[in-house]
């Protein structure tokens, strides 16, 4: 965050700011946010921005994150193949498996969840959360 | 029916149960997208869906590991708090990134549009033609705004920076548009007189 011109009360909260747009804060929690929103262009950008990305996601105008995954196409089209290529069926067969393996270990949230399981049954929850630190370090080490 | 859900499903999350976990990824990632493709729009940045998949995991390991969830007040409704997370998980990640660190702290001014400009600078007053004038007459349009009482600011700001018309504006902060309307009027006129050359 940029940092506070003199006046300027410390950043607020998340839940606060979220509060604010929700229109859940009353009196002087909710006059403290606008005054510090209308002085802070950070905070300002972030509240405008939420307000607008929930009015979208509310009308179903989100981005679709779901993609098409290569692995995927890959999987159907090799599973077409086995059968018109009955020679080759079991390799076309065992490449299908093998590509669909690799479609369903390739989104993101089953790898995460998958990690956090597998974390958790084997070291409790402090294992989990090291695991979630280096996932969140992840992403970071390759700046 | 879906937002009736939410208090539970924040309540299973915190007792780390996996399925309730995989409904809320499931549930707002979207969000999360959206969140953080608005947000970096503001600064000019069009992210990669590799930058944001790694923000949005970001988020996600964020919320489990530091036990956000319990911090949240409203659990009746909590999109505006996954977009607002979004949005701030979204510019650390770019102001960590030498290269972009310069889009993500554009001064005030330079986001305004012409038209706009043309709206709050004094007639008569030559438009600068060249770098140096013009960084001082941003400078100068930055402080001028800044200076404003913060109701002024705040609707001055929306309508400049962030293109927002008056209805929206009014919308947005739940007065009259006919409040918004004088507001505005009065902001203008100040900083007309404030970038008036000496």
């Amino acid at each position: 965050m940029t940092e506070l011109k003199q006046g300027i009360r410390a950043h607020p909260k998340e839940a606060e700011l979220a509060g604010y747009l929700s229109n859940t804060l009353t009196g002087e929690s909710k006059k403290r946010v606008e005054d510090h929103i209308a002085c802070c262009n950070d905070c300002l950008d972030n509240v405008i921005s939420a307000h607008e990305s929930v009015k979208e996601f509310k009308k179903g105008k989100g981005i679709a994150m779901k993609k098409v995954n290569i692995y995927l196409i890959l999987a159907i089209i090799s599973f077409v193949l086995s059968f018109v290529f009955q020679h080759y069926f079991a390799q076309f067969l065992t490449a299908t498996v093998l590509l669909g393996i690799k479609w369903i270990t390739d989104a993101k949230s089953t790898k995460m969840l998958v990690m956090i399981y597998e974390a958790w049954k084997n070291g409790g929850e402090k294992e989990a959360s090291r695991i979630l630190n280096s996932l969140d370090k992840g992403p970071k080490s390759r700046l | 029916m879906e937002e009736k859900n939410d208090p539970y499903l924040i309540e299973s999350c915190l007792k780390k149960d996996l399925t309730a976990w995989s409904i809320l990824i499931k549930k707002y990632s979207s969000l999360i997208y959206t969140s953080i493709d608005n947000r970096l729009k503001k600064y000019g940045i069009s992210a990669s869906s590799h930058d944001i998949e790694d923000i949005r995991q970001d988020i996600f390991s964020d919320i489990w590991k530091n036990g956000k969830l319990i911090t949240i007040t409203n659990r009746a409704d909590i999109s505006y708090w996954i977009a607002i997370l979004s949005g701030n998980a979204a510019v650390e990640h770019f102001r960590s990134k030498e290269a972009r660190q310069s889009q993500v702290n554009v001064p005030l001014s330079h986001r305004i549009g012409q038209k706009e400009l043309d709206e709050i600078l004094p007639s008569g007053i030559p438009r600068p033609n060249d770098e140096l004038a013009r960084a001082e007459m941003e400078e100068r349009v930055d402080a001028a705004i800044e200076a404003l009482p913060e109701r002024e600011k705040l609707m001055i700001k929306l309508y400049l920076i962030h293109d927002k018309k008056y209805h929206e504006i009014a919308e947005f902060l739940g007065v009259p548009k006919g409040t918004v309307s004088s507001y505005i009027k009065r902001a203008k006129e100040k900083l007309k007189e404030a970038l008036k050359d000496d």
